[in-house]
């Protein structure tokens, strides 16, 4: 039970609003990405205040985003190879492949002035990760709207949602990366693709092992992210449980939801015939976007970053032909760039 | 940009969320100023999502709905300072 004087209370002495603080451990990968559903009621009800979920899965998994589809997003032989646990979470954002060497963080809070939801809420809320890293001399620091990097390069990733009346901020950080595994994960249009991926991947992903030469201390990174909170103003955060009311809506609710077709394959609207056929971010600006070429005879490539076209290639119908790069500058390239700028590049 | 719009000929009360928009990572629920009945939806929105900024008015249009109180409607619409009732 969470005793009343903590919901909506203050710790003695502070003008900040107490954060329940649970630590989930080691769980099923559907505990790690969706048990703060179950929170969220809850926290909109005013039951319990808001609450910070930490966790890690003790399998690999990929959770796509709200608006995606599995079919559509996940490769299914590196799923079915990996036995991967294959999610749809409520919040935004593209596929991610999730592992032990990751730590979850989520932020379930309730509606407020000062923190409305939306992509606003991004740097109040992400500064605890990114002041969490700093403390273990690791420099991070946000790149809006909802990355934490370190010298360019991704260490943490997050996305928002709301949910049954309270807002979410759900993110990781990498305690390794692997930049293999979050490339095959990804269905592509054409196996000559696979390759490009994995290059971009490797360029604009780190891990915070790679960054401090040292596996992550993970105790030490949550109570960084905790002690980080009364800092931003955002409140104090005290060890709390999860409650029964919480726990029989998770197993009742949120996992049979989890688990059933119709939510994991949501219907996708048909794109317009000038949107690309796959749309890939690999990390903050940074991404591909795939055409089919005007004749049909093929498809063309762009990576980009943003808007910015950075590389040109085409492909054949031969699914194991390589990239031919345009050159920069040529008619492929202007073409391909002005479809880009068409439909607002990563956008 | 994703939009996922209300089904046509629902009945939404207020409050509750009718359709999910995602920009910059961020899914946000949207709900009807007051309960009512979901005449139709533009279908052509969650092909081209963008088209709610780009022209909101036009192409960008959400949906068509048959409040179920007027009044309470348009109690919760938002005036200009200073436009008479």
């Amino acid at each position: 039970m969470t005793p009343r004087s903590m919901i909506s209370g203050r710790v003695r002495g502070s003008k900040l609003p107490v954060w329940r603080v649970i630590d989930l451990g080691r769980c099923e990968p559907v505990r790690a990405v969706a048990f703060a559903e179950a929170v969220a009621p809850s926290v909109a009800r005013g039951q319990v205040p808001n609450t910070l979920l930490f966790s890690q899965t003790n399998r690999s998994c990929a959770s796509v985003g709200f608006h995606q589809s599995v079919e559509e997003e996940i490769d299914p032989d590196f799923a079915r190879r990996r036995r991967l646990s294959v999610l749809r979470r409520v919040e935004g954002g593209g596929t991610v492949y999730l592992d032990p060497d990751q730590l979850f963080y989520q932020f379930v809070y309730a509606d407020t002035a000062a923190h409305p939801g939306g992509p606003a809420d991004f740097p109040a809320f992400l500064a605890a990760p990114a002041e969490a890293l700093r403390s273990m001399r690791i420099p991070a620091e946000l790149r809006l709207p909802s990355d934490i990097v370190v010298g360019g390069r991704k260490v943490s990733g997050n996305a928002g949602g709301d949910w049954e009346g309270a807002h979410l901020i759900t993110g990781d950080i990498l305690g390794r990366a692997d930049g293999r595994a979050m490339a095959d994960l990804l269905r592509l249009p054409h196996r000559g693709l696979r390759a490009l991926l994995r290059r971009e991947v490797a360029r604009w992903m780190t891990s915070s092992e790679a960054e401090a030469g040292v596996r992550p201390d993970w105790a030490r990174l949550k109570e960084g992210i905790v002690g980080a909170l009364p800092k931003l103003g955002v409140g104090t955060g005290v060890p709390g449980m999860v409650t029964e009311r919480e726990e029989k809506r998770f197993r009742a609710e949120v996992v049979p939801r989890h688990r059933s077709p119709a939510w994991l394959r949501p219907a996708v609207p048909v794109p317009s015939p000038n949107s690309p056929v796959r749309r890939i971010r690999v990390a903050g600006p940074h991404g591909i976007l795939v055409f089919r070429s005007p004749d049909r005879s093929g498809m063309t490539v762009a990576v980009v970053k943003g808007r910015r076209l950075r590389k040109a290639y085409r492909l054949g119908t031969d699914p194991d032909a390589l990239l031919r790069a345009f050159r920069p500058g040529s008619a492929g390239w202007r073409e391909l760039a002005r479809r880009v700028l068409e439909v607002g590049g990563l956008e | 940009m994703y939009v996922r719009g209300p089904r046509p000929g629902r009945t939404y009360s207020a409050a509750r969320a009718v359709m999910t928009l995602e920009s910059e990572k961020c899914v946000q629920q949207q709900v009807l100023p007051g309960s009512g009945t979901i005449l139709e939806s533009n279908a052509g929105l969650e092909a081209e999502p963008n088209a709610i900024n780009r022209d909101p008015y036009g192409r960008g249009w959400v949906c068509r709905v048959r409040p179920s109180n007027a009044r309470a409607l348009e109690a919760a619409t938002e005036r200009p300072p200073g436009a008479g009732r």
